[in-house]
């Protein structure tokens, strides 16, 4: 109690402390979303927006990052990459993306549904499966019927649009996998790496992850067109967001030419 | 010091209490009545159960040799223990895959001995919950072990009961309160085990699918499943935080 004169100040500095950690964290989240004005002068573009997209998008919008950042010197991409379905949750439940790209319809519709699409989604990509299997195909897998041979394949959560493709394929050419050869992968990064690093004999991904994979990591073996599914990759402005001027640029560069270009290089298919 | 205090509290107590709010309480025992969240709810129970005995039959003589005896690099020994406990468990998991994998250290050997793989495997998910479980016994019997009073156990000596008599009805019963207390840290560490289990065990529906990873997966699309299944989850922590009341790590008990 003799403290007492020396105690109140104390407070007060413990009390300025918390409000400056509070303070400092409200600004570190708000610093995500773009604090610059929209539709600047000189017709230059500027401050920062939050991309989440498919994980399956990575290396493309990775690409393309670079080449729209030259372009538009002042501007940042960031991106949160994962699964589609994740994603939706991930906005719903209050995530700050100014723009979502997905790797599917159904995905996407979600978003729409729960209200939180401007404008209407675009079409910008295909994307069809393809098996990952060990390097040099030991069990000789040459089909998806082949699957039951291998002692794991790795699927994406069903829920996933790459796991959702997967399930549907093997259902409509009548094979089922037992549950307990089936490892579920969060996203389709995840499920590629349980044949690349880990364990699995197998996994079902899409073609253009496919093709990222090198000889030593692991052998592609294609799909039949008539055995596989096609899932459409769609975009959209999230509804909220801060720079409407610079979503609508990214999405024009992901839909025009260039990004076009650089999406049909790593194996997607056209829109169209 | 009062204000600060609260606001830590109110940081701890949001997500808890959001968590209890915000959970579909009218689908809750559907959403926990599906074969997923079953199968999901039995591996946990079995495989905390084995990674719990795991630990108890291999920790003991450990902390009993890092309590009693002399033994040469016994504070590397026990950094090695500790570990675990302080490994990002996604590390752990990558680890235990280069360690025990089908092409790993001991793993690549067992598998051209016998076909024996651990991956993918329950045994897997096993051995990861206890890898990362077991400091916690461990740590809590050697800090029994060292607190407790030894002239007990030389004064049965004395009487003539031999090592293996004094451990089991004098050293045993007298460190009982920082075993169990150890075993209940174990087993819910090993409950909520995530980034090793996914990591080494992969999540195979019935297999090696625990809680945790349940959640995880159903967070894609079933969001009023993935909380009913955290909430479960919460229920046996908060369980076993009140059993453990003041007998946290060989303290004695309050209650």
């Amino acid at each position: 109690m003799e403290l007492h004169p020396v105690g109140r100040p104390r407070a007060a500095v413990r009390l300025g402390a918390v409000v400056v950690v509070a303070v400092a964290l409200a600004a570190c989240s708000s610093s995500k979303s773009s604090t610059s004005t929209t539709g600047t002068t000189g017709g230059g573009l500027s401050g920062s927006i939050t991309v989440s997209a498919a994980a399956s998008l990575k290396e493309t919008f990775g690409t393309m990052k670079t080449n729209f950042e030259k372009a538009h010197p002042g501007t940042t991409i960031n991106f949160n990459f994962g699964s589609s379905a994740a994603l939706v949750t991930q906005i719903t439940q209050g995530a700050p993306a100014d723009v979502f790209a997905s790797a599917s319809k159904t995905t996407m519709d979600d978003l729409v549904s729960a209200g939180k699409v401007e404008g209407h989604p675009e079409v910008f990509a295909k994307n069809t499966l393809e098996i990952v299997v060990k390097p040099g195909n030991p069990l000789g897998i040459t089909s998806l019927a082949d699957l039951t041979k291998a002692k794991t394949v790795a699927l994406c959560a069903s829920d996933a649009p790459c796991g959702a493709a997967a399930d549907k394929a093997l259902k409509q050419d009548g094979i089922t996998l037992p549950t307990s050869q089936v490892t579920r992968g969060a996203d389709v990064k995840a499920t590629l790496a349980e044949v690349t690093t880990g364990d699995a004999d197998a996994a079902v991904v899409y073609v253009t992850d496919a093709k990222t994979v090198t000889s030593s990591e692991g052998t592609a073996v294609p799909i039949a067109a008539s055995q596989n599914i096609i899932t459409s990759y769609e975009i959209a402005q999230v509804k909220g967001s801060k720079n409407g001027d610079l979503d609508q640029e990214w999405i024009a560069y992901v839909t025009g030419p260039e990004g076009q270009a650089v999406l049909a290089a790593a194996g997607f298919m056209p829109p169209g | 010091m009062a204000v600060a205090a609260a606001v830590t509290v109110a940081f701890l107590a949001v997500p808890v209490f959001a968590l209890i709010t915000k959970a579909s309480w009218g689908t809750l025992w559907g959403d926990l009545s599906t074969p997923e969240a079953r199968s999901a709810l039995r591996l946990s129970l079995v495989c905390s159960l084995w990674a719990t005995a795991l630990s108890i039959v291999f920790g003991v003589p450990l902390a009993w040799m890092l309590a009693r005896s002399r033994m040469p690099a016994r504070n590397l020994v026990r950094a090695l223990v500790i570990l675990p406990m302080v490994l990002p468990p996604v590390v752990g998991g990558v680890a235990l895959l280069l360690g025990f994998g089908r092409r790993g250290l001991i793993g690549g050997w067992l598998y051209d001995l016998d076909g024996i793989q651990l991956t993918f495997s329950t045994a897997g998910a096993v051995l990861a919950e206890t890898f990362v479980a077991m400091p916690f016994l461990v740590i809590t019997v050697e800090a029994g072990l060292r607190s407790m009073d030894r002239r007990y156990e030389e004064a049965a000596s004395t009487l003539g009961a031999g090592r293996w008599t004094v451990f089991r009805r004098v050293t045993v019963p007298m460190i009982l309160p920082s075993l169990v207390a150890g075993a209940a840290l174990t087993w819910a560490r090993a409950l909520g085990e995530f980034g090793a289990t996914i990591t080494f065990a992969g999540s195979i529906q019935g297999r090696t699918e625990t809680l945790p990873l349940a959640v995880y997966l159903q967070l894609e699309g079933h969001q009023d499943v993935a909380v009913a299944l955290s909430l479960l989850l919460l229920a046996v922590s908060l369980a076993v935080l009140v059993s453990l009341r003041g007998r946290w790590l060989g303290m004695s008990p309050s209650g």
